[in-house]
């Protein structure tokens, strides 16, 4: 009996690991991989019949089959509906599809109303959410925010933080 | 003459700067929290975990602070602070013109627009000018009137009167009904 409980218990534990490792985003890269594609001091313009939607920049950029890596890079990206604009900068990025890992003097400008600064960043350009467990500076508006373990989501403005120092300005106090 | 005219404008100058940076510190509130959640849809902000929040030289301390927002007057796409409740061991430092005001309780509600606390549970309040102290599980302060209202545990409401700095509070009254 004790044993069936046992295992029982040992599934269970197997088939929740299983889960949360799904849900973990690992970026494998190899370092023989030789880049399809380098660039050096270039620009690259996503452009519609309509419009400019996005535009990289980099001291140095490696196409790879399926990422980006950036040095020194900027990416401004335009919304549809709006006049804003959404501008990443880092030292160093990676980019697979719509999710960049950005390391180094990280700056996140989002929607005209959110300035953010630290050095480590989880991004993705689509759904505007970005992550760490490091110490970040956020501008949001008028108010400030000092942190780590950030969880943003700008378009749904929803912030998690912790440890956090928060400086609010009050209008109509 | 010239030389006066010289001191005037940068006095003038000076004190500029001196009440700018003041009117700029008071319109800041300052709050550290282990935890802190904002969701600007829902228009709540939550903080849990040694709250400290300070506004000048008022300050409260509690466990958990739950800050309710609405739209800006001035700006509606940016959101105020609507009412706070602070919960846990809350403790709390309030300077009014000429006073200061000390106080305890299990939940602290603070509506800024109409400028009212309310100390609700194990109440707890201190009027360090007059040397008064209130203990009562309920207790209602009115800023702008410099009414303090108090509910007993007795069915006895007590009424008490503090100088908070209105303009209709010469004398501190204790009435009991």
């Amino acid at each position: 009996m004790g044993i069936n409980k046992f295992f029982y218990a040992l599934f269970t534990i197997a088939i929740v690991s299983l889960v949360l490792e799904k849900e973990e985003v690992i970026v494998e890269i190899t370092n023989d991989e030789k880049p399809k594609v380098s660039f050096y001091d270039s620009v690259m313009y996503d452009i519609t019949t309509k419009n400019v939607n996005q535009m990289i920049q980099s001291t140095q950029a490696y196409i790879y089959n399926s990422r980006e890596e950036l040095v020194d890079a900027l990416i401004v990206n335009r919304k549809e509906a709006k006049d804003n604009v959404d501008i990443v900068q880092a030292d160093y990025m990676i980019k697979i599809k719509n999710d960049v890992y950005l390391d180094g003097n990280v700056h996140l400008q989002l929607d005209n109303s959110i300035d953010l600064k630290t050095e480590q960043l989880e991004y993705n350009i689509k759904t505007q959410i970005a992550k760490n467990n490091i110490a970040f500076e956020m501008i949001q508006d008028e108010s400030n925010f000092m942190g780590d373990h950030l969880y943003l989501d700008g378009q749904n403005k929803h912030i998690i933080a912790k440890n956090a120092k928060i400086k609010i300005k009050v209008l109509n106090d | 003459m010239i030389k006066n005219n010289k001191m005037y404008i940068v006095m003038l100058f000076i004190f500029t700067i001196i009440s700018g940076n003041l009117h700029a510190e008071e319109n800041y509130l300052n709050i550290d929290a282990i935890f802190f959640e904002a969701d600007e849809k829902k228009q709540v902000m939550y903080f849990k975990g040694d709250v400290k929040m300070t506004k000048n030289k008022d300050e409260i301390l509690c466990q958990s602070l739950i800050i309710n927002t609405m739209p800006s007057k001035e700006d509606s796409s940016k959101q105020v602070p609507k009412d706070y409740t602070a919960t846990g061991d809350v403790s709390f430092e309030i300077h009014t013109i000429n006073n200061i005001l000390k106080g305890k309780g299990d939940t602290v509600f603070y509506y800024p627009l109409k400028q009212k606390y309310i100390i609700i549970g194990n109440g707890y309040l201190e009027d360090t000018k007059e040397g008064k102290k209130i203990t009562a599980n309920k207790i209602y302060i009115d800023e702008l009137t410099g009414h303090a209202k108090i509910d007993g545990d007795k069915n006895k409401p007590v009424k008490f009167r503090l100088k908070l700095g209105g303009n209709n509070d010469k004398k501190t009254t204790k009435e009991t009904k």
